[in-house]
């Protein structure tokens, strides 16, 4: 029987397509590419040139080895600079690596490597900030999934090896948002979660190498007490956990994670919890805490507890919480309780010295003494008004504000257009908030009779309350001051009428 | 015991009969034996694109493999492998290349997934490994690129090998 009539070409697009995708692209590429116009059109394809694994792998990794040489030749010299820039995905070793990376300038698809280190050793190299791909690292890719020879993990120097290309990973990539690493080597791990439950992960058991753990969460939410796991940290040494929002969740969540840590030397603890009855001071830090690590020498904290006048039934002074920390071992801690009877809660700030935040909210008249170097962003709330001179004393302490937000509405009893009052310069400050506040204070800021802006700035305001404050845009002692807003974000009004344009000539 | 039989008719007139239940195996022929309600031995199926030399091998392999179990739906991230033929189906594809891609496309019209998947992975087979000046000679391609295109390939080449 002899039908030598048909060709492999003459098999429409779809057969050839179900026969090449037999093949690995690696080998539909080496084959077939430039055989002929027809095949050039179907092997360039996205199905063959998205994804291409350029390393030899059997089912035991540790089989993976490199490409013959002129396979890899042919895929350095003739293939890759002609499909480079539909690849988006590259399965390499560590061998051949830089030559296929550097094979052309730009791989302008490349989003995900795979890679498979051959020898940690001498692959070191290729993942610090010299390498001569760290510009790929750091700019394109997205997804990396790093793999290699397991068996090596009793080795010592292997595991610090190990740890190294893992720190400079997460270092050098700035733009990966998955990332798989073949052991759980990491030492020191800064992570960046939206809700803290989601670098539990990392606390299960599978990260036991890790000694240093910052976590940075937006959200602790409340979690099934039995899913906890119960199991002790001992190998953390140092943890920082910082919370942006309200937490509801320091006894169900915090509390036991923390007391898990017992050999913790060093611990950061940022955050504001809405808490049930009694604030959160020495004692509780005391109980819950510390009693739970012997070794622990550092504890840094900022914490501020807020509690619904409803649960509290006693009523704490600043010197009753500052009492509490008596015990505490270089007793550098500061304490400011303040109670909102309109707002109907308490709250109680403590934080150990010195200020580390680069923000402070809820900051009242009970403002502590002290320079706040780091700090740049200041709520000032206050249900008791705020005079000249506590003004005067802000900008003093927190020499480097650059933004603020007032909310009180308490009217100032020394405000006196007579009053010679001592000029207030804010050397720093680029954002102004004055939505929630008595006209005294956004007369506080615009009268340049109280206040010089050194800066053009962004301003938040009520129309109307502009209207009054500048007398209807005409009064010479807000001119000044008005002239240095270059933003200006009216509330009840949304554009200023161009009239009143020439007010404001700086701004945008 | 001999099942129920039906009769096929290739494009070249000879007719062939066939166990329903091996002949079921082309999905194409079940689909139109459920369509026309044919069951009786006497109806003939018409196939015009499989000619008899072709449609023996065909029942060949299908009566083989009667008793296989349906073939796995097709998965894309599957590890590619094609070193998993038969023996029986590697002697049965010691064909030359003109009936293993008539086979390839009677596999394709009947749709008979098996027969199509092993003719395919056989094609496979012989693509692997090779050269494109090798897969030219094997598959007698006509290299079609103009000689001024086949320029600007070398030229595109020294340019990276001069990187």
């Amino acid at each position: 029987m002899e039908c030598q009539h048909i060709k492999l070409c003459d098999l429409p697009d779809e057969l050839l397509l179900i026969i090449f995708k037999k093949l690995k692209n690696v080998e539909i590429l080496y084959s077939l590419m430039d055989i002929s116009k027809r095949l050039n059109q179907i092997v360039y394809d996205p199905i063959f040139t998205r994804e291409i694994t350029l390393m030899k792998q059997t089912t035991s990794v540790k089989l993976t080895s490199p490409l013959p040489d002129f396979v890899r030749d042919r895929f350095c010299l003739e293939i890759i600079p002609k499909i480079h820039d539909k690849i988006q995905w590259l399965k390499l070793e560590t061998l051949s690596m830089e030559r296929i990376l550097l094979a052309v300038n730009n791989y302008s698809n490349l989003r995900q490597l795979d890679i498979f280190i051959m020898n940690t050793e001498t692959d070191m190299q290729l993942f610090t900030n010299t390498s001569s791909l760290v510009h790929i690292f750091q700019n394109q890719i997205v997804t990396l999934n790093i793999n290699g020879k397991e068996d090596l993990l009793g080795d010592h120097l292997e595991i610090n090896r190990q740890a190294e290309i893992f720190m400079n990973i997460l270092i050098i990539c700035n733009k990966l948002r998955h990332f798989k690493f073949y052991t759980s080597v990491p030492i020191e791990l800064h992570i960046v979660v939206y809700r803290f439950d989601e670098c539990l992960f990392l606390l299960d058991g599978r990260f036991n190498q890790l000694r240093i753990l910052f976590v940075k969460t937006f959200h602790i939410l409340p979690l099934q007490r039995s899913i906890i796991n119960k199991e002790r940290l001992p190998n953390l040494k140092h943890v920082s956990l910082t919370c942006e929002s309200l937490i509801c969740a320091y006894d169900e969540v915090i509390v036991p994670h923390l007391q898990r840590m017992i050999n913790l030397e060093k611990l950061a603890l940022y955050f504001v919890a809405d808490y049930d009855d009694l604030f959160i001071d020495g004692n509780n830090l005391q109980k819950n805490i510390i009693s739970h690590m012997p070794r622990l020498n550092q504890f840094i904290f900022n914490i501020r507890s807020m509690i619904n006048y409803e649960n509290l039934n006693y009523f704490p002074s600043n010197e009753d919480i500052h009492r509490t920390f008596i015990n505490f071992k270089d007793n550098q801690v500061t304490s400011c309780v303040d109670y909102f009877p309109k707002s109907k809660y308490g709250q109680c700030h403590i934080y150990s010295y010195p200020f580390t935040l680069t923000y402070y909210e809820n900051l009242t008249n009970n403002c502590p003494d002290g320079l706040f170097n780091t700090v740049q962003q200041i709520e000032l709330f206050g249900e008791r008004l705020f005079e000249h001179e506590f003004f005067i004393k802000i900008s003093q302490s927190f020499p480097f504000l650059k933004e603020l937000t007032i909310i009180n509405s308490e009217q100032q009893k020394s405000n006196n257009e007579n009053r010679k009052y001592s000029i207030i310069n804010y050397y720093h400050l680029t954002k102004l908030h004055l939505v929630h506040v008595h006209d005294d204070y956004a007369e506080q800021f615009l009268l340049d009779t109280k206040t010089y802006l050194s800066n053009y700035i962004q301003l938040s305001i009520h129309y109307d309350q502009l209207q009054r404050v500048t007398e209807y845009f005409t009064r010479n002692t807000t001119r000044y001051n008005c002239s240095k807003v270059k933003q200006l974000y009216l509330y009840g009004l949304s554009q200023l009428p161009k009239q009143y344009n020439t007010y404001f000539p700086y701004l945008k | 015991m001999a099942g129920h039989k039906i009769k096929l008719q290739s494009s070249d007139g000879d007719t062939f009969d066939v166990e329903v239940e091996i002949a079921k195996q082309s999905a194409t022929i079940k689909t139109m034996l459920e369509d026309l309600g044919m069951d009786e031995e006497e109806d003939v199926i018409p196939l015009p694109n499989v000619n008899s030399a072709i449609l023996k091998k065909v029942i060949q392999w299908a009566t083989h493999h009667k008793d296989d179990p349906p073939p796995p739906e097709d998965d894309e991230n599957r590890e590619k492998n094609t070193n998993d033929i038969s023996s029986w189906d590697q002697d049965f594809l010691k064909v030359d290349q003109g009936t293993l891609f008539e086979l390839i496309l009677a596999a394709n019209y009947l749709d008979i997934k098996g027969l199509l998947d092993v003719t395919c992975k056989t094609v496979a087979n012989m693509i692997k490994g090779k050269t494109p000046e090798e897969i030219r000679r094997t598959f007698n391609i006509k290299n079609d690129f103009t000689p001024q295109e086949e320029e600007q390939i070398k030229k595109e080449n020294e340019w990276c090998e001069e990187k």
